[in-house]
């Protein structure tokens, strides 16, 4: 062996035990993970900033509103024949579900329109109760609509070349999970069943519900 | 056992005389089972509906469909990508032989543009679906309110294959 070889490997020993002791003490200074859930739980509650929107009953919905009470917000539209329905079946029954598992839990539901050119509060009223009659629509200028999406971490857009009756619009999948403080806390990711989302809550509501 | 398979026999049939259309003035390799529609919420102007297309015959296409119940019947698929739901209109839905395709929701679906009434619970529509092929066919199509419980469907492979 070459004396520069060993040179080498002691430094590389060294490196290595120093590496070791760093990530130990780095363990130890991490805080405990989140539940896992079909998604994500973030670490810290990320607040909403400002927001102006209108709900389904014509009322002003600001980011305060919010507080109070969990939020699952869920965006779609009315126009969307097949996932939006799916989605709100799945959210009516975690609703029901959760009202046995998390009866102490105040929630909301909300189905956050991602085309307000047609969905109108009056049009938003007639489809979300249709699936519960306590679900919330929310609508609005599409700036504040977008502000509420970047708050939450969902996109959607018109997808060019489209009839401008006719249009479809992509949109994000996942539902949103804000906490009573009126921050998001978690993101469900798709695809959405409901005893899944259900029992996810209730990890969440547990490990979180205490907090200030 | 044979009486079973008899039995079984039986219910098919009966089954397929129920769900089950087959294209005039063709070999019956097309059948079109378990077809349903999505009850409306109020205000809604689309709709949807699913079936499960069985091919037992040469290779076809799904390449449209049309309805009294709509303004325009299209084959649509939600694609779930990255995070992302999307809805793409498909111009042909490829039928391989032996091939069993499940139109489900929150997958490839027949879509209801403009719809001349809400779908309601109970009721029935007519969906007329074009084969390259096996030419027309037409299917009595009931109307589900799916918030309850969705109809069962078999979570069995998309492309189930018929040994002959």
């Amino acid at each position: 062996m070459k004396r520069s070889d060993a040179v080498a490997i002691g430094a590389a020993a060294a490196l290595a035990v120093a590496l070791g002791i760093g990530a130990g003490l780095w363990r130890r200074a991490a805080p405990a993970p989140p539940p896992e859930i079909g998604g994500y739980v973030l670490p810290s509650p990320k607040p909403l900033g400002a927001l102006a929107l209108v709900d389904d009953r014509g009322a002003k919905v600001a980011a305060q509103d919010f507080a109070g009470h969990w939020s699952f917000l869920y965006f779609g539209y009315t126009y969307c024949p097949d996932v939006c329905p799916l989605t709100l079946v799945e959210l009516a029954e975690v609703k029901k579900k959760l009202a046995e598992r998390t009866p102490s839990a105040a929630l909301s539901v909300y189905f956050v329109s991602v085309d307000p050119q047609r969905d109108s509060s009056e049009r938003l009223h007639e489809y979300v109760t249709y699936f519960d009659p306590d679900f919330h629509g929310l609508t609005g200028d599409i700036a504040q609509i977008t502000a509420l999406a970047n708050a939450v971490g969902a996109v959607f857009f018109v997808p060019p070349g489209q009839d401008e009756k006719t249009y479809l619009v992509s949109h994000s999948s996942s539902i949103a999970l804000l906490e009573p403080s009126g921050a998001v806390r978690a993101i469900f990711t798709a695809p959405h069943d409901a005893e899944q989302v259900a029992a996810d809550f209730a990890k969440i509501y547990a490990r979180y519900a205490g907090r200030p | 056992m044979i009486v079973t398979n008899v039995g079984r026999a039986a219910l098919g049939l009966l089954l397929a005389g129920l769900a089950c259309a087959q294209a005039v003035g063709a070999e019956p390799s097309i059948h079109v089972v378990d077809a349903w529609a999505r009850a409306t919420p109020p205000g809604v102007e689309n709709g949807a509906v699913y079936c499960k297309i069985q091919n037992q015959g040469a290779a076809d296409r799904l390449v449209g469909a049309r309805s009294s119940a709509a303004r325009a019947v299209e084959i649509h698929a939600s694609v779930a990508r990255n995070g992302l739901t999307e809805m793409h209109r498909i111009d042909a839905l490829p039928l391989d032989t032996g091939a069993s395709v499940d139109l489900a929701p929150g997958g490839t679906h027949v879509m209801l543009v403009g719809l001349a009434a809400p779908l309601v619970a109970g009721e029935k529509i007519e969906l007329t679906l074009v084969f390259a092929t096996a030419g027309m066919m037409t299917v009595e199509v009931p109307v589900v309110d799916a918030r309850a419980a969705p109809p069962a469907h078999e979570h069995e492979h998309e492309h189930e294959h018929h040994s002959p």
